[in-house]
C-alpha cells in the first residue's frame, strides 16, 4: 500500500495519474495524498476517561474544466485506486482528446514555517497523563465551586503530497498539539462552564512550554466568575473587546466575506470594493500564513503553494481579497497561498489562516474610560456569519459592565451580532498588544485549524444579546 | 478479516473486543449560472477498534485496512492508560431488530445526468422567480449510501445500509439596500418525491419576506418558535437528556428523574424506528437493537438516554443511544429521531397570544450562542413582528435569549401539527412561550 511518502518518489505514477485525469479536455489536474496520525487523551472525574489514536487514510484527484471543479476521493492508494479516482474526474469532460499535458515536476522547496521537534509519538504517554492530572488538580484547587473538570490532549501529524499539472510537486508535514482545559462551576441549582485551549503548530515542545497552572486556573476563574454574574445588558451598546479570541469579530464580520469561495460567485458583500474605505481607518487587517509556529500557519498551501502574509484592509481600505486557484481563475487575482481543506474529502477552497487586526496606538484604559455604559467582552467563544448579507454574530463567554469608564459588575455571556458592512466602520479604537488565539474555522471545504487575533478595540456600538 | 482480527485480538489477552467499520459512497452536484461548477464522487471506509483488557480501555482506527492489526496494537497501547470503569462491557444484544427499510436502490439507478440536471433547474427556476432575487449561490443534489458494520467477540454481527438524496438552494435578495438570504433543504430516498419547483418557490417567498425588515425594540416579549425553531432548540440541547452528560456532571437534569421539568404539555420521545425519521437506523453504535423511547411525558421526566455502560451505572439497561459518530469516534450517548407531540392549537390561535410579541423564523450561531452546561441561549434571530394576532412586518438585527429549562416550563400552547424536516432529528410543532428577552434597537 502506497503511503503519502513513498508516492513522492514515484513520480512517474503520479504523472500516470494526473494524465489520466486529464484525459477527456480538463485543463488542470491534481492529486491531494494524504496521511494522518491523531491521538486523543482525555481525562475526567479526575481520572482519564478516553485514549484513542488513529490514521487517516487517502486521496483527493480534482480537474478543472474552465472554472468548473470536479473532484473524486478514495482511500484506495493502490494503482488501481488512484486510476479509477481519476477517470471519474475524467469522465466529467466531453472530449476525448486531452488540451493539457503534465509538466515536468519541479519540487516545490520552502523553509518549514510548522514543524515539530519532538513527534507525539516519540513522547511517552505517561508523561502525558502526568501533565492532564496536574491541569485538573490546578483547576480544582482554584474554587472549592469547581466540581468537574475536563482535560483534552490532542495531537496531530498531517503528512501530505501535491502534485499538480502544471509542475507542482509538494510535500509537506505539519504538526499540530492542543490542551483544552475546561472547568465546571456549580452552586446548588445552576452551573457555568469555562475553557482554555491554547494550541500551536508544533510538537509536544509546545505543551511542555506551557505554563499549566495559569491556563487551568484561568478556565476555573471564569466558570467560578459568570456563576455569579447577573446577566448581560440588551441593547446597542459601546463594547470594549479583548485582545486574543476577541479576533473572532474581524473573522466573523469581514475575515469570511473576503475569501475567494463568496467573493467569485459575487456572493459577499465585499465583492467590487477594492480600493473602497470597507472600515474605520484605525483598522489595518491581516491574514498571515507565515507566522512562526502558530496553529493558522502552513509552510505551503493545500495546493502546493507557499503561503504569504497577506495584507487584507489597511487604514480601513480593502487591499486583498484571500484567493485560491480556482478563485484565481474565475476573479484574475493572483492566489495569496490560502487554499485549504480539512482533509483529502474536500477540494479545497480559499480560506483564513491567522487572521488579525494589527496593533494600533490606545491603550485598553483609554477606551474603557472613553465608555460610560457598554461592555467590557474578555473572553469569546466562536461565531458564524452569511458572507452574502454580511449578518453576523459572535458569542461572549466573560464580560463586565463598564460604568462612568471604570470596569464594573461581571455579567453572563450574550451573542452579540451586526452587519461586518456597518460594524468595521464602527472599530474606532485599536490597542497596543496583539494576541493570536487558537480555534477550528469550519465552511464548505471542511473544519481547518486556524487563529484570530487583534489587541483590545473598541466598537462604539454593537447589538449586546443579554436577558436585562 | 474481521473474525481473523477478532481472533488476534483476543490472543493478545484482550477480553472485550469490537469493530465498528464504515462504507460511504457519496455524490455531490453543484449548479451555478446554469453550469455544473462542482461534482464530487467518492468511496470511502474505515475501522474504528474499540477493546477491554487489563482493566483499561482503549480505541483505535484506520482508513488503511491493510494496517488493522497496527490499529490492533495501538488500542491495545491505550488501554494501558484508561482504567475502564466497572460498568463499561462490549456484549450481545438479545432481541430482534426493528422491521427498518432504510435502502431503495432505484436511487442509484437513476440516470446521473437526472440529478445534474435537477441542479440545473433548482438554481434556473429560483433566479428567475423574482427580479429581487440577485443571486444564487448555491445549488446542490447530494446522494450518499452508508453501510455501517458492528462485530464483536460475543457473537454480535450486525450491519445495515441506508441512503438518501437531497436537495439544497439557497437566494439573496436586496431591496433598497437591504441583503437578505434564505436556503431551504429537501431529502428523500425516492429520486421522484424532489421537486425543484417547490424547493425553489420555497426559497423564493422566505427570503422575500425578509426584505423590509425593521429593528426590533429590546425588551421581554410573549414568542411563537416556528416548528422548524422549535426543533432546533431541542436539537441543540437534547444533549442534557444523555444519560452520560448526567452521569459527567454536566446535565443540569441529574436527580430529577421523576420530577415535572417542563409544562405539562409538553411530551418527547425519542424512535429510531420512525420510517419518516431523518435518524433511524435498526441497531444503535454499540449493535443494541433500536426501540421508542419516553423520555418526558406531560411534563415529567421518565427516562435518559443510555448505552450499555452508563445504562448499567444508572442500574438500568442500554436504551439503544449508545453511539460512536463514526469509525473514529468515542463511545457515548446520542438521541436518535426526536418527537414533540403536537397539541391542538392553530397558527392563528398560537398568533392571538402575540399582543404583541414576535413569531421568531430563524435562530443562527447556535454551536456558539447555546450553552448546554447552563442551559442559557444567545442568539442571533430573524422573525416577524406580531400585533392584535397579525403578522406586522418582518424584523432583524436581534438576539432572542433566555435558558432552555425555563422554556420548557413557560410552553403555553402547541400547534397541530409535528413532523420531520431535513437538516434536523426533531419533529416538533410551533409552540408559543410565555416570554424571552429580547435585545435589538
Amino acid at each position: 500500500m502506497t503511503t503519502a511518502l513513498n508516492l513522492a518518489q514515484e513520480t512517474a505514477l503520479v504523472q500516470e495519474v494526473l494524465s489520466q485525469a486529464l484525459a477527456k479536455g480538463a485543463d488542470f489536474a491534481e492529486i491531494f495524498v494524504e496521511e494522518r496520525y491523531r491521538s486523543s487523551l482525555s481525562l475526567l472525574d479526575s481520572k482519564m476517561k478516553d485514549a484513542t489514536s488513529g490514521r487517516d487514510f487517502g486521496a483527493g484527484i480534482r480537474a478543472f474544466y474552465g472554472t468548473n471543479a470536479v473532484y473524486s476521493y478514495t482511500n484506495d492508494l493502490s494503482r488501481d485506486g488512484l486510476l479509477k479516482a481519476a477517470r471519474t474526474v475524467a469522465d466529467a469532460g466531453s472530449t476525448d482528446t486531452p488540451q493539457a499535458t503534465v509538466a515536468p515536476f519541479q519540487k516545490v522547496e520552502a523553509s518549514p514555517v510548522t514543524q515539530a521537534q519532538i513527534h507525539p509519538l516519540e513522547v511517552p504517554k505517561s508523561r502525558k497523563v502526568e501533565i492532564i492530572k496536574q491541569c485538573d488538580q490546578y483547576a480544582r484547587a482554584f474554587d472549592p465551586l469547581i466540581q468537574q473538570v475536563e482535560v483534552n490532549l490532542i495531537e496531530w501529524v498531517q503528512r501530505i503530497l501535491v502534485a499538480n499539472s502544471q509542475g507542482v510537486l509538494a510535500e509537506d508535514v505539519r504538526p499540530y498539539t492542543r490542551l483544552v482545559v475546561t472547568a465546571i462551576a456549580k452552586d446548588g441549582h445552576e452551573q457555568q462552564t469555562g475553557s482554555e485551549g491554547p494550541g500551536n503548530g508544533q510538537g509536544f515542545e509546545f505543551i511542555e512550554s506551557l505554563d499549566l497552572k495559569a491556563i487551568s486556573e484561568a478556565a476555573a476563574h471564569t466558570a467560578v466568575t459568570m456563576l455569579k454574574a447577573d446577566y448581560a445588558p440588551s441593547g446597542k451598546m459601546p463594547v470594549v473587546i479583548d485582545k486574543g479570541f476577541g479576533g473572532v469579530i474581524f473573522h466573523e464580520a469581514c475575515g469570511h466575506l473576503l475569501e475567494t469561495t463568496a467573493v467569485a460567485k459575487g456572493a459577499s458583500r465585499m465583492c467590487g470594493k477594492l480600493g473602497q474605505q470597507v472600515a474605520h481607518p484605525a483598522v489595518t487587517a491581516i491574514d498571515d500564513g507565515t507566522v512562526a509556529n502558530r496553529w493558522g500557519s502552513l509552510t505551503l498551501d493545500d495546493e502546493g503553494r507557499p503561503t504569504q502574509k497577506t495584507v487584507l484592509i489597511e487604514n480601513g481600505i480593502l487591499k486583498s481579497y484571500m484567493v485560491d486557484e480556482l478563485g484565481a481563475r474565475k476573479t484574475g487575482y493572483a492566489p495569496t497561498g490560502s487554499g485549504r481543506r480539512e482533509s483529502y474529502r474536500f477540494p479545497p477552497t480559499s480560506r483564513m489562516r491567522n487572521t488579525y487586526i494589527a496593533a494600533g496606538d490606545s491603550s485598553l484604559d483609554e477606551m474603557i474610560q472613553s465608555i460610560e455604559y457598554g461592555l467590557y467582552a474578555k473572553k469569546m467563544g466562536g461565531g458564524s456569519v452569511s458572507p452574502g448579507t454580511g449578518d453576523f454574530n459572535f458569542s461572549v463567554r466573560e464580560a463586565y459592565m463598564i460604568r462612568d469608564g471604570r470596569i464594573a459588575e461581571p455579567v453572563r455571556g450574550a451573542t452579540l451580532i451586526g452587519n461586518g458592512m456597518d460594524i468595521l466602520m464602527k472599530i474606532d479604537m485599536v490597542g497596543r498588544d496583539l494576541e493570536l488565539a487558537e480555534g477550528m474555522c469550519g465552511s464548505v471545504s471542511g473544519s481547518i485549524p486556524t487563529t484570530v487575533g487583534q489587541p483590545a478595540i473598541r466598537v462604539s456600538e454593537i447589538v449586546v444579546g443579554g436577558r436585562k | 478479516m474481521f473474525s481473523q482480527l477478532l481472533q488476534q485480538a483476543q490472543s493478545r489477552g484482550v477480553r472485550d473486543v469490537e469493530l465498528y467499520y464504515e462504507e460511504v459512497d457519496s455524490l455531490k452536484i453543484g449548479a451555478f449560472e446554469g453550469e455544473i461548477e462542482t461534482f464530487t464522487q467518492s468511496t470511502v471506509r474505515g475501522l474504528g477498534i474499540r477493546l477491554l483488557k487489563d482493566g483499561g480501555m482503549g480505541y483505535a482506527y484506520t482508513e488503511n485496512l491493510a494496517l488493522a492489526e497496527q490499529a490492533l496494537d495501538e488500542a491495545i497501547a491505550n488501554a494501558e492508560w484508561v482504567e475502564a470503569p466497572p460498568e463499561a462491557s462490549i456484549g450481545n444484544f438479545e432481541g430482534d431488530l426493528p422491521p427498518l427499510s432504510l435502502y431503495v436502490s432505484a436511487l442509484g439507478d437513476v440516470p446521473v445526468a437526472d440529478k445534474i440536471q435537477l441542479a440545473l433547474n433548482m438554481e434556473r427556476l429560483l433566479a428567475a422567480a423574482d427580479p429581487r432575487i440577485t443571486k444564487v449561490p448555491f445549488s446542490h443534489y447530494g446522494e450518499s449510501t452508508h453501510t455501517v458494520r458492528i462485530l464483536n467477540n460475543h457473537g454480535l454481527d450486525r450491519s445495515y445500509t441506508s441512503n438518501m438524496a437531497s436537495i439544497a438552494v439557497e437566494a439573496l435578495v436586496e431591496e433598497h439596500g437591504l441583503h437578505k438570504e434564505h436556503y431551504e433543504v429537501e431529502a428523500s430516498r425516492i429520486f421522484q418525491e424532489l421537486n425543484a419547483q417547490r424547493i425553489a418557490q420555497k426559497t423564493a417567498d422566505e427570503a422575500l419576506r425578509k426584505l423590509g425588515a425593521r429593528e426590533l425594540k429590546s425588551g421581554h416579549y410573549p414568542v411563537v418558535l416556528s416548528d422548524e425553531v422549535f426543533a432546533t432548540f431541542i436539537d441543540v440541547f437534547c444533549g442534557v437528556l444523555s444519560g452520560k452528560m448526567v452521569q459527567e456532571g454536566k446535565s443540569l437534569l441529574k436527580d430529577r428523574l421523576g420530577e415535572a421539568i417542563a409544562s405539562p404539555l409538553f411530551t418527547l420521545t425519542d424512535d429510531a424506528t420512525r420510517p419518516d425519521g431523518y435518524h433511524s437506523r435498526p441497531f444503535d453504535g454499540e449493535g443494541c437493537p433500536s426501540k421508542p423511547l419516553a423520555l418526558v411525558k406531560a411534563g415529567k421526566l421518565l427516562h435518559f438516554l443510555h448505552n450499555r455502560q452508563t445504562a448499567k451505572k444508572a442500574g438500568t439497561t442500554s436504551t439503544g443511544h449508545g453511539s460512536r459518530g463514526s469509525y473514529k469516534g468515542i463511545l457515548g450517548v446520542s438521541p436518535s429521531n426526536l418527537v414533540v407531540a403536537a397539541g391542538s392549537a392553530s397558527h392563528q390561535d398560537l398568533l392571538n397570544g402575540l399582543t404583541p410579541g414576535v413569531l421568531l423564523t430563524e435562530v443562527t450561531g447556535l454551536h456558539a450562542g447555546a450553552n448546554l452546561i447552563s442551559g442559557d441561549f444567545s442568539l442571533q434571530a430573524q422573525g416577524i413582528y406580531v400585533a392584535s394576532g397579525k403578522e406586522q412586518y418582518p424584523i432583524h438585527q436581534f438576539t432572542v435569549s433566555g435558558n432552555f429549562y425555563q422554556l420548557l416550563k413557560d410552553i403555553l400552547a402547541l400547534g397541530d401539527t409535528s413532523q420531520f424536516h431535513p437538516g434536523s432529528r426533531t419533529a416538533a410543532p410551533e409552540v408559543l412561550i410565555k416570554q424571552l428577552a429580547f435585545a435589538g434597537s
